[in-house]
């Protein structure tokens, strides 16, 4: 009886000494982790991007290769490296900058093993608060995000980006971005940038001033991330022309839905701004409520649109 | 202490251009070699991968901060141009960039400069008039071109006051901006955040890529 009570009390030691070893082995990675992975991944293949908005969706697909600090984009036509973006007629060369953290809002999930494209992989689940707010499949072998979905406030799909196919050895002529011979439109960092340090729950990491006088502010809570230009002047951008409009409260903005990002462009105290960005849009209008409101129309204005619409 | 793995593999003598390959630097026909035996020799491959990582590794090591006063010059108007020119090795390339960081006059110099540079690219190409051409005339052809000038010059004024009276006449036209310039702006600023997986789509506004 002894002998039998002994060999129970190692069997149930044996338990606890596996059980309390492979707990840090069971704990997941960092948001954190998953996204440095995922810059330091090599791949090439299709992407598909879709963003819905009122109904509508917006989708293209992309040829992308990541590589040694570089993404090249369809048939090479555009180069992206840290701080440069080059394409056929020219480049811009961002000279300083600051890495924003990502916001404590974010938690993330694991889900588990998960199989996409033939390729092993992990789902993970990113939650702001208790709203699940992407969910992103990320290769085993690479890093690589393979799936991205990203979802409004209401739990709906806004934003879908999947490889369509992908391959972890891709052919890249490894060269300089700086050696293609392009001339770069420098942004050099202001001292002492005008807009807010913090606009719902984004950081300002960043203020540029082009030589065309933009004022380009950059935030970011370290999963998306927007600019905002200031013009500085009236202007007009011939993009928006056919350009829907977004009513948020009594304020009317002009909105465009790209498969990547959002637009919008208003008017306020005779400049022109525009904001341009990946984030949800839920997180647009907060943060639209924060920025200058769009100078209200006049008098004729609203008695044509009351009349005719 | 040394990495075996930056030895050259036996039989291949092509190593001492992946440093060259790497800058850009290779000829026409030494990147078809370069290109072509990697896509054969596996030893070759492994080294080419080490070389890049350890390059990387040598970027991504911190600056070391020099004081001002050991500087031979402390302003940097010289390399600002071959900056601007994409001339400039990395190392150089980092330290300009960390001075300028620091440097208010070195930014404001090269931010005059690159708007000195956009202006002359955008300047008009103008043709010599013919006086500075011709080198033959004759009397008859000398006294042409007078006639001519004096319709030119009528022809200017009357022009110059139809555009004078057309612009104080209406309001000044709001200058048109294109959102590809905006664009590629963000994509720059955006593609140093870590996971950045956003397609940059330069060129969003015209074709899809």
């Amino acid at each position: 009886m002894k002998r039998r009570l002994s060999a129970w009390v190692v069997i149930a030691a044996t338990i606890a000494m596996v059980a309390m070893t492979a707990a840090p082995a069971a704990a997941i990675d960092t948001l954190e982790d998953y996204l440095a992975d995922a810059e330091a991944a090599e791949y090439a293949g299709r992407r598909l991007v879709m963003t819905t908005w009122a109904g509508d969706a917006e989708v293209g697909i992309y040829d992308v290769t990541h590589a040694g600090d570089v993404t090249v984009i369809g048939d090479g036509q555009t180069s992206v490296s840290s701080g440069k973006v080059a394409a056929e007629g020219g480049g811009v060369s961002v000279l300083d900058w600051s890495r924003s953290g990502l916001a404590d809002r974010y938690s993330v999930v694991e889900v588990g093993a998960v199989e996409r494209i033939g390729r092993e992989a992990r789902a993970v689940d990113i939650y702001e608060g208790n709203l699940r707010r992407a969910a992103i499949t990320f290769d085993d072998a690479t890093g690589a995000p393979l799936v991205t979905q990203m979802y409004d406030a209401d739990g709906d799909l806004f934003r879908y980006s999947a490889m369509l196919d992908f391959d972890d050895r891709p052919n890249v002529v490894y060269r300089d971005i700086e050696t293609t011979g392009l001339d770069y439109d420098v942004m050099v960092p202001v001292a002492d940038p005008s807009m807010p340090v913090e606009l719902a729950g984004y950081q300002r990491t960043d203020a540029y001033r082009s030589a065309d006088d933009w004022m380009h502010t950059f935030y970011s809570d370290g999963l998306f991330s927007f600019s905002v230009f200031e013009a500085g002047k009236a202007v007009t951008l011939s993009e928006f022309a056919a350009a829907g409009t977004f009513e948020s409260g009594r304020r009317s903005y002009s909105l465009l839905v790209r498969p990547t990002e959002i637009w919008v462009t208003w008017r306020t105290g005779g400049t022109t701004m525009v904001l341009v960005g990946d984030l949800p849009p839920d997180h647009l209008e907060n943060v639209l409520a924060d920025l200058p409101e769009p100078d209200r129309p006049g008098f004729l204005k609203r008695l044509w649109r009351g009349i005719f619409g | 202490m040394t990495d075996d793995r930056l030895n050259p593999p036996d039989g291949c003598n092509i190593a001492e251009l992946f440093s060259a390959y790497l800058d850009g630097e290779l000829q026409a026909g030494e990147l078809d070699r370069v290109v072509n035996h990697l896509g054969a020799c596996l030893d070759c491959i492994a080294e080419f991968r080490a070389l890049r990582d350890v390059r990387a590794a040598v970027r991504t090591m911190p600056l070391l901060e020099i004081p001002e006063r050991l500087l031979p010059q402390s302003h940097h108007g010289a390399e600002l141009s071959a900056y601007l020119d994409g001339e400039l090795v990395t190392g150089e390339q980092l330290t300009l960039q960390a001075h300028m960081a620091e440097c208010a006059e070195c930014r404001a110099e090269l931010h005059d400069l690159d708007a000195a540079r956009t202006a002359v690219r955008s300047l008009p190409r103008l043709e010599p008039p013919e006086f500075l051409v011709a080198h033959r005339t004759t009397t008859r052809d000398r006294r042409a071109p007078r006639r001519w000038q004096v319709a030119t010059v009528a022809a200017s004024a009357a022009a110059v006051f139809a555009i004078g009276a057309g612009v104080l006449g209406s309001p000044a036209p709001e200058p048109v901006v294109d959102l590809d310039s905006l664009a590629d702006r963000h994509i720059a600023r955006a593609s140093v955040e870590a996971g950045f997986t956003v397609v940059p789509a330069a060129g969003v506004f015209g074709d899809a890529p």
